[in-house]
């Protein structure tokens, strides 16, 4: 595993725990990369230190644009604020040169790393200009948006979920989107701002959830001071090498106010200063015994740049850690998507982000986006309600399985993930089967191959079935949106292909356009993602389709095919599993 | 109104945590009180909502390594 710790001084008065951290991490073998604000811009001793220490211990000195409240900045730009990726053109302009040429003055050359919460295209491009020697970037916080806004008690302005959970190369129209090509491929080699748990990411705010020791400590996973989490959360990504050809990433990067009296830890600070320094105990452990690899975030951009080409698939099997749960999670992310699949839910989508849509975004005041960096979900089942909770469900996909007449869903049959295959072509994850009913009874087994060239397909084994017989409704709810209140569906259109497509403009009508020849299909296009989703046979089956449009009270697109599956023989003692029939359903999305 | 305790900068109210929301606690003589929900208590009280608030992490004490993830 790859590693990256960085640091990030800021005031004058923390100096000494910057001393503290870089310490720390010294003392463990492993090299750093210091990332000056503004703040330590100003401060000629924390200037010499880094300096000091890139002599002797080779760590990178990159910029930091974060902390923009400095007095530099406020007569800058006329006020002070967090974020750069707020601000108007002409003050991201003005900040960027003003902190490249601080950073030239006290350094005597130009950074080739930096970092800041979310790097917005249009900051992506004026870094270009301005500092066009730049290579890495901390360029994105994973998941961090709707949660977390909730969670700071709607005080954080950053609205960046939708990305890769690892490094990427940053498309040139939407950061938080890997580029599908050089071309498309904004020039910097990213890495996000933590490495995050990727099932409570996913469930809840993840600014408690990182590699982050006094994150974990606002989060209340300890106990004392013992936090096992922090090391369980390293061996997780440690982990994940298997997944990926032996490559894997992690980064830490706490900065000298989480170890210092803080508004969200009620604990004291040697606290915190003991559990990040265990945790650089375990990373120097791992590094020694040959498990870990530490670079500096630019070292670490030329290795991505050697190691990953552009188009890299990446894949992570998250289990759960902290509540004791046994909840999986599969997570892939490639150039047309991310998704994510709950096995909990029976192996349904929980997450999709359409990338192959390539929805542009910059944040700040003159862009219709405002404040919402985020890339855009076609699927959310935490933010829009996903299993039923009042009339209907919401955001998910699912297999509806009739037996001897009654209606089952298999969001609500728990499985795990049994097996993971990363092929050149295609990801399958294979789930443990599942018994279905309670009467008469099917064993079901899903599997779902996650291609490359955006599509996911889902096939469904009938094990065994006490009826003979069952129907399988694969379905997929959709609806486009950026945090957990819908947005408008004027302009949606779905519909259906039988002999010819019928189609109809969405309009809140609870309509229901259906079909009953083979070869059918179902579809449906969102023109604020650009994305088609189409819904069509991946085997030799008769399948059915239907279409329908929601209401005010159920805002989705839905979307589901029919066909049905028996057992090829009678089950007996000496018949096999196998002898059960298995679908296969394709879902498909494509750029509009 | 006086500052929180000496060993403490922060306490965060426990009602609010449980929904996930940082919010401090505001402090008068020897009571916590929130100034998003209804709750108050003294330090004591907050202190024991907030062991319990972590109680429903049953691995917080656990170490899970390689092998340990393996069979998760």
């Amino acid at each position: 595993m790859i590693l990256n710790i960085m640091h990030r001084p800021d005031r004058a008065e923390r100096r000494g725990l910057f001393e503290l951290e870089q310490e720390y991490a010294h003392a463990n073998g492993i090299r750093t990369t210091i990332l000056m604000t503004a703040e330590s811009l100003a401060d000629p001793a924390q200037v010499a230190l880094a300096k000091e220490h890139a002599a002797e211990f080779g760590d990178e000195i990159g910029l930091s644009f974060h902390g923009l409240t400095h007095r530099s900045i406020v007569d800058l730009i006329g006020y002070g604020q967090e974020a750069l990726w707020l601000l108007s053109l002409v003050h991201k302009r003005a900040v960027i040169e003003h902190l490249a040429r601080e950073f030239e003055d006290s350094f005597g050359f130009a950074p080739t790393s930096l970092a800041s919460y979310h790097l917005d295209a249009s900051t992506m491009r004026l870094v270009r200009q301005i500092m066009p020697q730049v290579r890495a970037a901390v360029a994105g916080c994973f998941e961090e948006g709707v949660r977390v806004f909730h969670g700071c008690n709607h005080s954080w302005y950053l609205f960046n979920e939708g990305m890769p959970w690892g490094p990427w190369y940053p498309s040139s129209s939407h950061t938080l989107r890997p580029a599908r090509d050089a071309d498309d491929w904004c020039g910097i080699v990213a890495v996000p701002h933590l490495m995050r748990d990727m099932v409570l990411s996913y469930e809840g705010r993840n600014d408690f959830w990182a590699s982050h020791p006094p994150n974990v400590m606002r989060g209340m996973g300890y106990e004392g001071e013992e936090c096992p989490y922090d090391r369980n959360l390293i061996d997780m990504f440690r982990w994940q090498e298997q997944f990926n050809g032996g490559y894997s990433y992690y980064n830490s990067f706490v900065s000298t106010a989480w170890l210092a009296e803080h508004h969200a830890i009620d604990d004291r600070p040697e606290v915190a200063q003991s559990l990040y320094r265990q945790q650089l105990e375990y990373l120097g452990e791992l590094k020694r015994s040959g498990n870990v690899q530490d670079m500096t975030l630019t070292g670490f951009a030329d290795w991505y740049r050697d190691h990953r080409p552009i188009g890299s698939t990446e894949a992570f099997f998250a289990k759960e850690l902290l509540y004791g749960s046994g909840k999986h999670y599969f997570w892939y992310v490639d150039a047309n998507w991310r998704v994510l699949l709950d096995a909990t839910q029976g192996g349904g989508i929980g997450d999709l982000r359409p990338y192959v849509g390539e929805v542009a975004v910059d944040t700040g005041p003159e862009s219709p986006a405002l404040c919402y960096g985020t890339y855009p979900y076609l699927i959310q089942s935490q933010h829009r309600t996903g299993m039923p909770n009042h009339s209907s469900d919401g955001a998910r996909s699912t297999a509806l399985v009739t037996i001897a007449g009654e209606v089952y869903d298999l969001g609500e049959y728990p499985t795990r993930i049994a097996r993971v295959d990363r092929g050149p072509q295609a990801t399958v994850v294979e789930f443990e089967p599942v018994a279905v009913g309670d009467g008469a009874v099917a064993t079901i087994a899903t599997t779902v191959e996650l291609h490359r060239n955006g599509a996911i397909v889902y096939r469904r084994k009938l094990v065994a079935c006490d009826d003979g017989e069952i129907e399988v409704c694969e379905r997929v709810k959709l609806a486009p949106g950026i945090t957990e209140y819908p947005q408008p569906l004027a302009g949606v259109t779905l519909g259906v292909v039988d002999e010819a497509p019928t189609e109809i403009d969405y309009r809140y009508d609870g309509r229901r356009l259906a079909t009953s020849s083979s070869g059918a299909r179902a579809y449906a296009r969102f023109p604020s993602v650009s994305t088609r989703v189409e819904l069509e046979p991946a085997d030799g089956r008769r399948w059915t389709a239907r279409a329908e449009e929601g209401h005010l009270f159920s805002p989705y697109v839905t979307l589901s095919m029919t066909t049905k599956l028996s057992m090829t023989t009678k089950l007996s003692m000496t018949t096999k599993p196998s002898d059960g029939q298995e679908s296969a359903l394709c879902v498909r999305l494509s750029r509009m | 109104m006086r500052q929180t305790e000496p060993d403490v900068a922060t306490l965060r109210c426990p009602v609010c945590f449980d929904r996930e929301i940082d919010v401090l606690l505001m402090h008068r003589d020897e009571r916590y009180y929130c100034v998003k929900c209804s709750y108050r208590g003294d330090a004591d009280d907050v202190r024991t909502r907030h062991r319990h608030s972590r109680s429903k992490f049953v691995n917080r004490t656990r170490r899970i390594d390689l092998g340990g993830i393996e069979t998760l």
